[in-house]
């Protein structure tokens, strides 16, 4: 599907003024398609302004972004279409909501795509079964409903146009447990189903563990880490100078080898300690 | 970037003129404003340019930032120029085609472009070097009296702090929707005017409904510490004058008295 590339990026906001602040410094970064990686990083450390990049919304300072081997500014056309290939869902995207009905507001992106009719529709229903908003909603105002659904219409409003590469800033910031692990699921669900490319910012290391196939860490405009996670948060010591936790999976391998047990590198998830801790008992129970 | 071209055009520094009271700078700006109209004989323009020129290097301004003030009003700078230029009777200088140049008319298009960029840079020099707020602060201040007629200055000098602290947000706030649309695919820049303003309306929409809530929220913050109204109402920051005030006021005064003696004499 799409690759996307990030050479020499920089990004500096109102340069030449006394509010300069230099957001990127010199990011190069790789996405090949059907990957789910996900960016950890300080609050403040640029990762918004990264992905913000990544469908040109934000024009680099110097640098370039290629989307299969070409620069996404090299027309307005072009970028008009890498809006449509590449769905961001902007971080607190609930207040982006317009429409007078949820369904037209998910209908927003797909028919700004030219679509019309029962393609639109279809459309319309991935989008909303994907971020799981269910259809009784369809026919109500966006304004009437309540903080986390209003997320998800706002997530179904981006997926409905089918991006090749989808963006997540931060989608499950400030919901309840069970809300998040239903979004993280269904948009792992939507990579695998559509193959995909996903790329999640978030700051919880646990979801992160559990879903990410590849982790980049941002640390003040800068990549500090890139690896698997299990090669990422094996670098305990490192996460922990830059402001990150761990894992609590994590955790607890370096307290139990810390009192002496023999546990191997690279656990990050439940399963995984539990197995390691099995293989500790001998495999027997 | 939209926030970078509306009213936050002050720029935090630490100068002389940065520290003065905003009363002062106020009062200052009006007598300098008195100065220019009275000017009319060259040393009179000429002391004015210089006061100017002391006030910006002080300030420590680049011209750069004196210019993005100037900008959109080039325009009409250059028709007073050319207006005055070509439209003045008097002893002609030069004649090309219907066009006739007088030499009183290059020294009137001279005397009020030179005016203009100075009430211009003047008046922008204030709003550079004061924040908004300690601009309303003053003006609340030196309004006072006509509270005595009954006119609600505390009241209208909160209602402009607001919406002074609520232009960036507001700004930021219009950034932040517009790029979301924008990730949807939504089309600013081209097609005729009838589609453009209707492509706004994914942006008005939010924006009218967050700011509602804000405004909400804001009262009932506001009620929740209290607030009552300017009754009895104390400041954190009191303004104070200090003798850099006095001595800024009496310069300015004295230029001002200047530039009459000069116009009284004619030189
Ligand atoms: N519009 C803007 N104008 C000026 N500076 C900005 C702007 N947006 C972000 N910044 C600055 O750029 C830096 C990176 O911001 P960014 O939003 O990318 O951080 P982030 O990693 O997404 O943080 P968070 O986890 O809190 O969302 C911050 O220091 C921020 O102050
Ligand atoms: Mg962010």
């Amino acid at each position: 599907m799409a690759e996307i590339r990030l050479e020499q990026l920089r990004h500096v906001y109102s340069q030449g003024t006394p509010f300069e602040k230099v957001a990127l410094d010199c990011i190069n970064l790789t996405i090949p398609s059907n990957q789910l990686l996900v960016l950890l990083g300080h609050t403040g450390s640029g990762k918004s302004t990264l992905v913000q990049h990544l469908n040109g919304l934000l024009k680099p300072t110097s640098g370039s972004v290629l989307l299969d081997g070409q620069d996404i500014h090299r027309s307005k056309q072009a970028l008009h279409e890498t809006r449509f290939q590449v769905g961001l869902v902007m971080q607190y995207p609930e207040y982006q909501l317009f429409e007078e009905t949820v369904y037209k507001d998910i209908a927003f992106g797909p028919s700004n795509m030219g679509l019309k009719g029962s393609e639109l529709e279809e459309h319309v229903r991935l989008g909303a079964n994907f971020a799981g908003v269910s259809e009784e909603l369809f026919d109500k105002s966006p304004l009437d409903l309540s903080g986390g659904q209003k997320r998800r219409v706002a997530i179904a409003g981006v997926l409905a146009m089918k991006p090749g590469i989808l963006i997540l800033d931060e989608p499950t910031a400030g919901l309840d447990p069970a809300g998040c692990d239903d979004i993280l699921a269904n948009v792992k669900r939507y990579k695998e189903e559509t193959g995909s490319t996903v790329i999640l910012i978030s700051h919880n290391m646990n979801a992160a563990a559990a879903i990410a196939e590849r982790i980049v860490v941002v640390c003040k405009g800068n990549i500090a880490l890139d690896g698997t996670p299990d090669e990422v948060f094996a670098r305990a010591r490192e996460l922990r100078e830059m402001g990150l936790q761990i894992p609590d999976a994590t955790t607890v391998r370096l307290l139990l080898r810390d009192k002496g047990f023999a546990m191997p590198d690279g656990i990050s998830t439940a399963q995984e300690l539990v197995d390691a801790v099995m293989a500790l008992k001998g495999g027997k129970n | 970037m939209l926030k970078d071209v509306t009213l936050g055009q002050y720029f935090p520094g630490d100068t002389i003129v940065h520290r003065l009271d905003p009363r002062t700078k106020l009062f200052c700006v009006v007598l300098y404003i008195v100065e220019i109209f009275t000017a009319n004989t060259v040393c009179g323009v000429l002391l004015s340019i210089a006061t100017l020129v002391m006030a910006v290097l002080l300030s420590k301004t680049t011209l750069r930032q004196l210019m993005k003030g100037m900008k959109p009003l080039l325009f009409i700078i250059i028709l007073t120029g050319l207006l005055n230029l070509f439209y003045t009777t008097g002893d002609t200088l030069v004649k090309i085609w219907f066009l006739t140049i007088t030499r009183q008319g290059v020294y009137k298009s001279l005397q009020m472009v030179s005016r203009i960029i100075m009430l211009i840079c003047g008046s922008f020099l204030l709003t550079l070097t004061t924040s908004p707020l300690s601009i309303t602060d003053g003006l609340e201040r030196l309004l006072n009296p006509l509270k005595k007629v009954g006119l609600p200055v505390h009241e209208l000098s909160m209602m402009m702090s607001i919406a002074l602290r609520f232009i960036p947000t507001l700004m930021e706030e219009t950034d932040k929707i517009m790029s979301a649309q924008k990730a949807r695919g939504a089309d600013f820049e081209t097609g005729s005017i009838f589609r453009r303003a209707r492509a706004l309306l994914p942006v008005l929409v939010p924006l009218f409904v967050s700011a509602f809530r804000r405004a909400d929220e804001l009262a009932t913050a506001m009620e929740c510490r209290c607030y009552h109204g300017g009754e009895g109402r104390t400041r954190m920051k009191e303004l104070s004058m200090h003798t850099r005030d006095a001595l800024c006021l009496l310069l300015f005064a004295a230029l001002l008295g200047a530039v009459i003696t000069l116009r009284v004499l004619g030189i």
